[in-house]
């Protein structure tokens, strides 16, 4: 950190500057985040104008239902699962666009047209996956397995095939983000390095995991960081492609409290579950920032 | 050898060729269903080969509701990323800059913030408009996106501030330019391939955010993610509607990200990764 010598007249500018963020920053996120603390403690319920302080039974009620530990459950079983499987796929298309025998151009042109999936509406995305590839009598991909006789694919039937079609959609539209940053590490690295180590006779795998992995081990852990937060908190995808049925399989957290709060006007138990599950997240934050130095 | 060299290079660009594919393949079922017929565009088998029509695109550009979303979208996007960035910009400066006290709890208060998960914010914000009856106006939703795009920018800012040579600020300095001066004067001009990659990802992020819209909102705010939602679940299976306005709804997207390519790495990663 550097820091400049400061004149007395400019002493106070640290504070004139950063102090319309700390106001907005607390007006807008620390003043909802605590009122919602305080609806969590009463039982609100949208339909009725009657507000009763309740102390802590929403939150023992909580304790007390499977669903939403299920939610919960799912969001980290999902969001680890599709996390993981974005690095893996997103690391080997980086490495492949870096690789010296494809032409600048053509990689870069890829990259152009992989950045396209995730500056769309993820809302709107999904609606395109519901209608026009994944629906059952119309959707392209069972017109496609049907050419081949593969049978059909059905979102709706059995337990795996929600998960399943929502891990692929997620992966096909996320992954990109992590090709690119994970691209600008691999092609920052160094030409003479791998010279050195092809004289010293690596083979390709050893030249990924010594050479490569390493020196991007930075991104890497950034990329999980931010991709994992977000898809805990994944919601447009989930509901709109499945509402989180059948039943409650391809239900997370988010969408369990907009439906406590949202369908059943539960607005007190919804607070709860939200206070809960910000509980949670911010463990996660304070365990991932340590190897993080953003 | 050179045959053996020549194929491996192919068969790598053969496979970087599908994997583009096959992120495109939505775009291409959406575009083509979008210049199809309403006959023709749910029948299955596909009909492959068509007269293209614009009809789809005249319907939905007449249509009052839908010209209003955007213009709601493009106005309260555009308002809560301004202001971010005016904010963003300063304490983008005074985080990178200086010591004081605190500034390490502020800085981990904006980090949290941004991996916040919005839900936390919808109950809360949801019951405090109806209180102060300021539900279903502009300024409600572009102050509810600054929990969205705020910490997104003075982290972004906050790295790209670091970057300029600090000799650069001594020299403005010593020419008798004071603080503010130094940032309006030299930081800014300085930064602007920053600034412009940072209102960049912030504006997308708000224009394609549904979550806080979706309950916030209501008939005068309604915003282009929502219009698209609300309006498909009536009308269950209109695919030229649904085709018609994926495609709008991602042109300004496409525009931004194409303008500012350079810095977007960094914008990214929020600094972590110089790119």
């Amino acid at each position: 950190m550097r820091s400049v010598r400061i004149s007395k007249s400019d002493r106070a500018f640290p504070y004139y500057s950063t102090l319309p963020a700390i106001i907005v920053v607390f007006l807008v996120g620390v003043v909802p985040t605590l009122y919602s603390f305080i609806i969590s403690l009463q039982s609100y319920e949208l339909v009725s104008p009657v507000r009763a302080w309740v102390g802590l039974a929403n939150y023992l009620k909580l304790f007390h239902d499977t669903r939403f530990f299920h939610a919960i459950g799912f969001a980290l079983i999902f969001g680890f699962a599709a996390t993981c499987c974005e690095l893996v796929i997103g690391f080997l298309i980086a490495y492949l666009l870096a690789d010296k025998e494809v032409p600048s151009r053509y990689s870069s042109m890829i990259r152009t047209v992989l950045m396209i999936p995730f500056v769309c509406a993820p809302v709107v995305m999904s609606y395109t996956y519901k209608t026009l590839i994944y629906d059952r009598t119309f959707g392209y991909l069972n017109y496609f397995l049907g050419l081949l006789h593969l049978g059909s694919f059905d979102l709706f039937k059995g337990s795996i095939n929600a998960p399943l079609g929502l891990l692929v959609m997620e992966i096909i539209l996320r992954t990109p983000f992590l090709v690119i940053i994970m691209y600008a590490g691999i092609s920052s690295i160094d030409l003479a390095i791998y010279d050195a180590a092809e004289i010293d006779g690596i083979t390709w795998l050893q030249k990924i995991t010594k050479i490569v992995i390493p020196s991007i081990r930075a991104i890497i852990l950034v990329g999980f960081a931010l991709r994992f937060m977000d898809s805990l908190k994944m919601f447009d995808e989930i509901f709109v492609l499945t509402a989180g049925g059948p039943g409650y399989i391809t239900e997370n957290a988010t969408v369990f409290i907009v439906e406590q709060g949202f369908t059943f006007f539960h607005m007190g138990y919804a607070a709860a579950a939200a206070f809960l599950f910000l509980v949670l997240v911010i463990i996660l934050i304070s365990l991932l920032i340590r190897r993080i130095e953003f | 050898m050179k045959l053996v060299k020549w194929m491996r290079k192919c068969s790598k660009m053969f496979v970087l060729g599908l994997i583009a594919f096959v992120s495109l393949i939505p775009f291409i079922l959406v575009f083509f269903t979008s210049i199809k017929e309403r006959v023709i565009a749910l029948s299955m088998p596909p009909v492959w080969f068509f007269v293209p029509t614009l009809r789809n695109y005249t319907d939905l550009l007449t249509n009052t509701a839908f010209l209003r979303s955007v213009l709601n979208s493009l106005l309260i996007a555009s308002a809560s990323t301004f202001i971010a960035m005016i904010i963003g910009i300063l304490a983008g400066y005074g985080f990178s800059r200086f010591r004081f006290k605190g500034k390490g709890f502020f800085t981990y208060m904006i980090l949290a913030l941004r991996m916040t998960p919005s839900i936390v914010f919808i109950i809360p914000y949801f019951i405090i408009w109806r209180t102060i009856r300021l539900n279903d106006t502009h300024l409600s939703m572009i102050l509810m996106y600054l929990t969205l795009c705020l910490p997104l920018i003075i982290l972004m800012m906050r790295s790209f501030v670091v970057d300029v040579p600090l000799e650069l600020e001594e020299a403005a300095m010593v020419d008798g330019c004071s603080r503010w001066q130094t940032l309006r004067l030299i930081l800014v001009p300085v930064l602007r391939p920053g600034i412009l990659a940072a209102a960049t990802l912030a504006f997308i992020a708000l224009w394609n955010d549904f979550i806080l819209a979706m309950f916030n909102t209501g008939r005068n705010t309604r915003t282009l993610t929502v219009e698209i939602y609300t309006s498909l679940s009536f009308y269950q299976i209109d695919w030229n509607k649904l085709s018609t306005s994926a495609i709008i709804a991602v042109i300004p997207a496409i525009i931004f990200i194409s303008l500012t390519q350079k810095y977007i790495v960094r914008g990214l990663t929020m600094g972590a990764i110089k790119g």
